[in-house]
């Protein structure tokens, strides 16, 4: 078969590569059938699922890492400064303990050994030699005379009785002249076999800490300062802090510093407020010697930023994988579910009557087959379809053929019908018309005989007349033109009627008409002259099929409904013409039609005009013992006319 | 075609430059005020300080250097005249600059270096100074009794010691009577040559100095002093007096000996505190250090000629020996 290129959808164009009506079709398609978005939210999720947990895990798991290699670092260069201070101080003990080792201490000249010891350690400002009672036995110093200071009693003072003792004694940090931090140092002056002669004691100026501290850095604005167990600041960058005797016990840093960490094994930085009041990240290692600590802080923006800046990385670097994701789920989806798109929307143009479609998938695998086994499908259903059409073609013309001979029929059937309405309606009516005269004009002048045939001239004429008037009745209501006029109706008066007719057809006092009308019947609401009919074709036929006995009408009122029941003592009927009683031109058999009279259209015109009255008609009937036929109608037929 | 597209390449390379140019444009360059006694330019230690700090004279600061030229009745116009340059921060170098500038404003930041800014007033505490003034002190009263003390170590058989102070010079005074108890200790007795500023009647002193046999000479701090230290050194030298002064500027220009704070250090603290104003503090929160570095520096050429041995303990002590 010749495919139709205008008609076949191929992959390519579907979907379109425009995004926009891509994206309509992700997600302002028809709810049924949108396997592209399930495909594609579902890879999506799975692709962009796996990014973002490895993504927040990577993130997670560096800010971990920075976090203690930070702390780490901090530790490092708190371990550091820690050194150094404690070196520094420990210089000046050693000097000072040189010093005291030299000869030249015991000797009167000993303010040499202290000018000496003031030239080696320029942190020094002054330095005084106690005798063994602690009196000044010889003192320098750098910015006053201490000339008048000699002999002075030192013996109470801490520095000398720790030292007195044989230890080294570190005080204190004390502020000089308001402001300068110092630190007394004192060390027992020792001679052989470790006999105390005498102290050394040393005041040391901290601000040279402050070279020590200010040499350290961490990071750009990461910085160090030495603190004491009571808070004291004894060396800060910024000297003006130390300056004011700022003291930092508060701080959590600081207090943190002199808790003791049993059982930590690992760095751990602290965040905390500086100072100032700034957030910064803070390590700290105590110098033991001394009881001091130092104390590295940074700013928490500055000591993450390397942090902050990986982290934007791997965002960024997600959102690139999520983007990637995105298309790649894109591209799965269309080419999982767009050679299925295409199926369905070819099968829904075959199945729409397109026969003449084929689809054009070439995927290479079962999708490909299905739309093969589709193509021979469509083909199959196209050459049955034309086949089908052909003998429909057929059949619609010879239906067109009986249909005109049957038109042509029923044009003969009115055409007869309109005949037998003019051809012998007419002279019958005539032939009624001039027996009634001739038997007016005669009246008294004709032979008794003469005048009994004309009699059953025109009794014979009359049932002509009325049987062609059954056979006009039935035409009209075969066509459907029989109309229902309703008006208020006596039943009682109506069954009189029909009784006074059928009595002078009775020929001898052999049957008996019997009329019971029930009092209670109201006035109905029908057609006078159907249900006339109705009552007189029954009484009719009653009398008809009977010889001897008696002609029973009752009227009566029954669930809302007239019931009219008329049974005879005639030859009843066979079961077996039950049903065909009512049929048209039913006359029982071959026997019973000759030698009865009538068109057997009687019965046909009752049931057709209980049913146009909206009523029921039954009859019970056994072979040579009557028949009774039993009517239902409404009270008010008007009701169903109406309707 | 080709002339249009050099007429776009032109216009875009000169945008270009503009931009460029206009973010190149530098911020106000701030204004640091210098007021001193005397000289003509800020010690070179100050410079090298501020340079350490990232500042460039001409590019990054703009330093106003303003001297009375040793005539003191000029520091009060001087400080007004730098005040009307609103300058970020004034530089006080010595008592009567700071009082000059202190006086002149009180808004704008001042760093002094000062003998005693405690007793002067100048500053309420050193460790919260207030005010808008803050700096170094030269912790000149204890330095005093120290030279004397020093004198007395490099030469123990002096007695009778001449003390050069300014007569006008209220902080002087009280430096002397300091003084006057370590004299007590040591046993020696002082003598106090009061020069007045208006007359400088350097010759009428130091005859008074000879008349009362002064066995060595002492200087105290006095920008007067320094603006006319030669007529002072020749004297010493001429008398063969053992004499001590309060800079090292003395003992370069023949001076025996001089004991103080190290001036390069002072003057390198005192860019510091420049730094710390530029960069937004308070001179109020800034407290007043004090000096940790001194210098003893000793003139041998001098001592030779004088026919002086320097005994070697104070020898080994000197920072600075000039041969």
């Amino acid at each position: 078969m010749q495919m139709d290129k205008k008609s076949s959808i191929r992959l390519l164009d579907f979907p379109s590569d425009n995004l926009k009506s891509l994206l309509t079709l992700l997600f302002r398609g028809r709810g049924r059938g949108r396997l592209l978005r399930h495909y594609f939210l579902i890879s999506l999720l799975l692709i962009a699922g796996g990014l973002i947990t490895s993504g927040l895990l990577e993130i997670y798991f560096r800010y971990q890492e920075s976090k203690e290699q930070l702390a780490f670092q901090q530790q490092e260069t708190a371990t550091v400064a820690a050194i150094k201070i404690g070196t520094f101080i420990h210089d000046i003990e050693t000097a000072i303990k040189a010093a005291t080792k030299s000869p030249g201490a015991e000797r009167e000249d000993i303010d040499f050994e202290l000018r000496r010891l003031l030239y080696l350690a320029p942190a020094i400002n002054q330095a005084v030699i106690l005798s063994i009672d602690g009196g000044a036995r010889t003192q320098v110093s750098r910015s006053r005379a201490v000339s008048s200071d000699t002999g002075k009693d030192f013996s109470s003072s801490a520095a000398f009785q720790q030292a007195r003792q044989g230890r080294s004694y570190f005080g204190p940090v004390y502020f000089a002249g308001e402001s300068e931090p110092y630190m007394t140092v004192a060390l027992p002056i020792e001679r052989y076999g470790g006999s105390i002669t005498g102290v050394l004691q040393a005041e040391v100026n901290l601000k040279y800490v402050w070279d020590v501290v200010s040499a350290i850095k961490q990071g750009k604005a990461g910085y160090a300062y030495a603190v004491t167990r009571s808070g004291d600041l004894i060396a800060h960058p910024d000297i003006s802090w130390v300056l004011q005797h700022r003291n930092l016990s508060q701080l959590s840093q600081v207090k943190a510093a002199f808790q003791p960490d049993v059982g930590v094994t690992q760095a751990k930085a602290l965040v905390a407020n500086n100072l100032a009041g700034d957030k910064v990240i803070s390590s700290h290692a105590l110098i033991p010697t001394l009881d001091w600590a130092v104390v590295i802080e940074q700013p928490v923006e500055e000591a993450y930023e390397p942090l902050y800046a990986s982290m934007l990385r791997t965002s960024s670097l997600l959102l690139v994988g999520l983007g990637v994701a995105l298309l790649a789920s894109l591209f799965v989806a269309r080419r999982v579910v767009g050679p299925l798109e295409v199926l369905r929307s070819g099968a829904e143009r075959i199945g729409g009557g397109d026969l003449d479609f084929r689809l054009n998938i070439k995927t290479g695998n079962e999708i490909e087959i299905l739309a093969d086994e589709f193509n021979n499908m469509a083909a199959h259903l196209s050459e049955a379809y034309t086949g089908l059409e052909r003998k429909v073609a057929e059949r619609t013309r010879e239906l067109t053929l009986a249909n005109e001979k049957l038109e042509e029929a029923s044009k003969l059937k009115s055409q007869f019908l309109a005949n037998v309405n003019h051809e012998l309606r007419t002279p019958v009516s005539a032939i009624i018309g001039y027996a009634r005269l001739l038997r007016r004009e005669t009246e008294g002048q004709i032979a008794p005989l003469q005048r009994e045939n004309l009699q059953d001239l025109l009794n014979n004429a009359e049932r002509l007349l009325a049987q062609i008037d059954s056979v006009l009745d039935f035409a009209t209501i075969e066509a459907g033109k029989m109309e229902v006029r309703v008006e208020r109706v006596r039943v009682e008066e109506i069954i009189q009627g029909a009784a006074s007719t059928i009595e002078t057809i009775l020929h001898d006092n052999s049957i008996k008409l019997i009329r019971e009308i029930a009092p209670e019947i109201p006035t109905l609401n029908t057609d006078r002259e159907k249900l006339r009919q109705i009552i007189l074709n029954l009484l009719d036929n009653a009398v008809k099929f009977t010889e001897r006995g008696e002609i029973k009408i009752t009227a009566s009122q029954q669930n809302g409904s007239l019931k009219l029941v008329v049974s005879d003592t005639g030859i009843g009927i066979e079961k077996g013409d039950l049903t065909r009683i009512f049929e048209e031109f039913h006359r029982g058999d071959g026997s019973s039609a000759k030698k009865y009279r009538g068109t057997g259209l009687g019965l046909a015109i009752v049931k057709k005009f209980v049913q146009l009255l909206g009523g029921e008609i039954a009859v019970e009937s056994e072979a040579g013992k009557g028949s009774t036929f039993t009517v239902t109608l409404p009270l008010d037929s008007g009701a169903r006319a109406s309707v | 075609m080709r002339s249009k597209l050099l007429l776009l390449l032109i216009v875009a390379v000169l945008s270009l430059a503009e931009g460029f140019a206009r973010a190149q444009q530098p911020k106000k360059v701030p204004r640091i005020g210098w007021i001193a006694f005397d000289g003509s330019r800020p010690p070179a230690d100050f410079m090298t300080g501020l340079r350490e700090r990232g500042y460039i004279d001409g590019q990054s600061i703009i330093i106003e250097y303003r001297s009375a030229q040793g005539r003191e009745e000029r520091l009060a116009e001087i400080a007004a005249e730098l005040v009307r340059l609103k300058p970020e921060v004034i530089v006080a170098n010595g008592n009567s600059a700071t009082d000059a500038a202190r006086k002149a404003t009180t808004t704008i930041p001042i760093v002094f270096m000062h003998g005693d800014p405690i007793w002067d007033g100048v500053a309420g505490s050193l460790a919260q100074p207030g005010g808008n003034l803050t700096g170094l002190s030269e912790i000149a009263f204890e330095l005093a009794g120290k030279r004397l003390e020093l004198l007395r170590d490099t030469f123990p058989k002096i007695f009778r010691v001449a003390v050069l102070l300014g007569a006008d010079a209220p902080v002087h005074r009280r430096q002397f009577a300091d003084m006057e108890k370590v004299a007590q200790v040591l046993g020696v007795r002082l003598q106090a040559l009061p020069l007045h500023d208006s007359r400088l009647d350097f010759d009428s002193l130091f005859q008074r100095a000879i008349s009362q046999r002064a066995d060595a000479l002492l200087t105290l701090p006095n920008p007067i002093v320094i603006r006319h230290r030669t007529r002072v050194l020749d004297f010493a030298a001429k008398n063969r007096l053992p004499a001590i002064y309060p800079y090292g500027g003395f003992a370069d220009a023949g001076g025996l000996m001089s004991y103080g704070p190290n001036g390069a250090d002072l003057y390198r603290r005192a860019a510091y505190y420049v730094d710390r104003i530029l960069k937004g503090a308070k001179p109020s929160d800034l407290p007043v250090e004090q000096p940790t570095k001194f210098e003893l520096v000793i003139n041998l050429k001098t001592a030779k000629t004088l026919g002086i041995t320097i005994p070697s303990k104070v020898l080994m002590w000197a920072d600075r020996v000039i041969e």
